[in-house]
């Protein structure tokens, strides 16, 4: 019984923090509503959103993120309104801590390739920001060119 | 537990050494963002010696405690040839001392280990050259990793690569060198030896390690502003070199006595970005920062010679240093 216990409260946990890169596109949307606007009511939400959704879609999904524990909830007259429990920053952070902790917690192979994708995309990024900064010193090059012209 | 005269000086020398030294340290430690937000208002060469001073601020201090004032009156005001008994804190707070010496020492000794086999591994893989412009002994790996360092730190040389010569034209390996060159005039190499052998705040432990990459930050810079000599044409040719050899892969650093072109642990882009647009300093900033500094060892002075003048003053030292004991 204790074990089962143990276990379904591991099981819990890993659900929780699985929340975090499994958000749909929806629910992801509604999240950065919030994080602009702060605490809203569904109608407001709703507004907010860049395409026509139904009252009832976007009250199902803040309802949703309420229950992963993502926002929190009051009731303000007849209304419930809802704001991040997280900042972005947070979440973001949450959200890379959990799909490293995914790949960490899997066998051998996925923790190589983690390694390998996380040093393909720093090479990725290094050649953006040299091939920036190639830009920025041809543009000077030409800029004193002119200046030694005129 | 009961320690001889001679052993109950040196653990009194030990342990107030480690709590001076840690109060100050810690006071240092958490003015270190405010310090090094000051630092880079000043130009990066006044900076560097700057941080350098607030660096070795603890130890020196620590050290005029000990010397200047512990150890006299202990000489002079506790009886000699007597057996004492001692606390359990001050044994404690004088291992902590000799454990911070003793791994500084460890620490120093690795680093100059590490450097004399690199040295060594250089002169037998190395062709010894000689670059037009350039006043330093060079020598050439046969590589294909981007290596740009100067080694040594009394006998400076620049170890080079052939990827990196075959990647530079020849104005950007002057531009390069001169570069190096700066840090050989500042001796940069040999300020790494000090900061190694100076404390942190327990044994084994990088208390400072903001302070000292800001510091290693700014000596590039300084090093960049050195080589280019306010010339914008200079800055950029250097710019240029830096993205080139950054082009080529990481570039190492074999030891940490060495200087290398593209520290592995620093932002690229903020010294490219800074090369081709020289931000502008507030004047007079270090003048007025060296004369509190002056004053503030001038006032140390004036204490010390107050001490030793009045035996009073050393006989409260004395009786503080009594407690501490036992």
């Amino acid at each position: 019984m204790k074990m089962f216990q143990l276990w379904k409260k591991r099981t819990t946990n890993r659900d929780e923090t699985a929340v975090f890169s499994l958000l749909g596109h929806l629910e992801e949307s509604v999240m950065e509503v919030l994080w602009a606007n702060g605490e809203n009511n569904v109608r407001a939400v709703t507004d907010h959103l860049d395409r026509p959704l139904a009252y009832t879609t976007v009250m199902t999904t803040l309802d949703r993120l309420y229950k992963k524990g993502l926002l929190n909830r009051r009731k303000a007259e007849r209304a419930f309104l809802y704001s991040p429990k997280l900042s972005r920053d947070e979440f973001a952070r949450a959200r890379a801590t959990d799909l490293v902790a995914s790949f960490l917690s899997g066998p051998e192979p996925s923790k190589e390739l983690l390694v390998s994708c996380f040093l393909d995309a720093m090479g990725q990024h290094d050649d953006v920001v040299l091939g920036e900064l190639e830009k920025k010193i041809r543009n000077q090059r030409r800029r004193l060119r002119r200046g030694g012209q005129q | 537990m009961t320690i001889p005269y001679f052993v109950r000086l040196l653990c009194l020398c030990a342990a107030t050494f480690f709590l001076v030294n840690a109060a100050l340290g810690l006071a240092l430690h958490l003015a270190a963002n405010s310090i090094i937000r000051f630092a880079h208002r000043m130009t990066p060469r006044e900076a560097t010696r700057f941080l350098l001073l607030v660096r070795f601020l603890p130890l020196v201090i620590t050290a005029f405690v000990v010397l200047g004032v512990c150890l006299p009156s202990y000489l002079w005001l506790e009886p000699a040839a007597t057996n004492e008994n001692v606390g359990s804190i001050f044994v404690l707070a004088a291992l902590c001392g000799a454990f911070i010496w003793f791994s500084l020492l460890l620490r120093t000794g690795k680093a100059v280990v590490v450097a004399r086999h690199f040295a060594q591994e250089c002169k037998e893989s190395c062709a010894e050259s000689k670059l037009s412009g350039v006043n330093l002994p060079v020598e050439i790996l046969e590589s294909d990793t981007p290596v740009l360092l100067l080694a040594g730190v009394f006998r400076h040389r620049l170890v080079l690569s052939t990827a990196v010569i075959r990647t530079l034209s020849p104005e950007q390996l002057i531009s390069v060198t001169r570069h190096e060159d700066a840090h050989r005039a500042s001796r940069d190499n040999l300020k790494r030896l000090l900061l190694l052998l100076s404390p942190g705040i327990l044994p084994f432990s990088r208390s400072y390690d903001s302070i000292e990459r800001a510091w290693a930050q700014l000596s590039e810079w300084a090093a960049d502003d050195d080589a280019s000599g306010n010339d914008a044409a200079l800055s950029l040719t250097l710019a240029e070199s830096l993205v080139r050899v950054a082009r080529l892969g990481a570039t190492p650093r074999p030891s940490p006595l060495c200087t290398s072109l593209i520290p592995p642990d620093q932002d690229l882009s903020a010294r490219v970005n800074r090369l081709l647009l020289p931000p502008s300093f507030e004047g007079k900033l270090w003048r007025r920062m060296g004369a509190m500094i002056g004053g503030a060892a001038c006032v140390l002075i004036v204490i010390l010679t107050v001490l030793l003048v009045r035996p009073t003053l050393l006989q409260s030292v004395h009786e503080l240093l009594e407690r501490l004991t036992h």
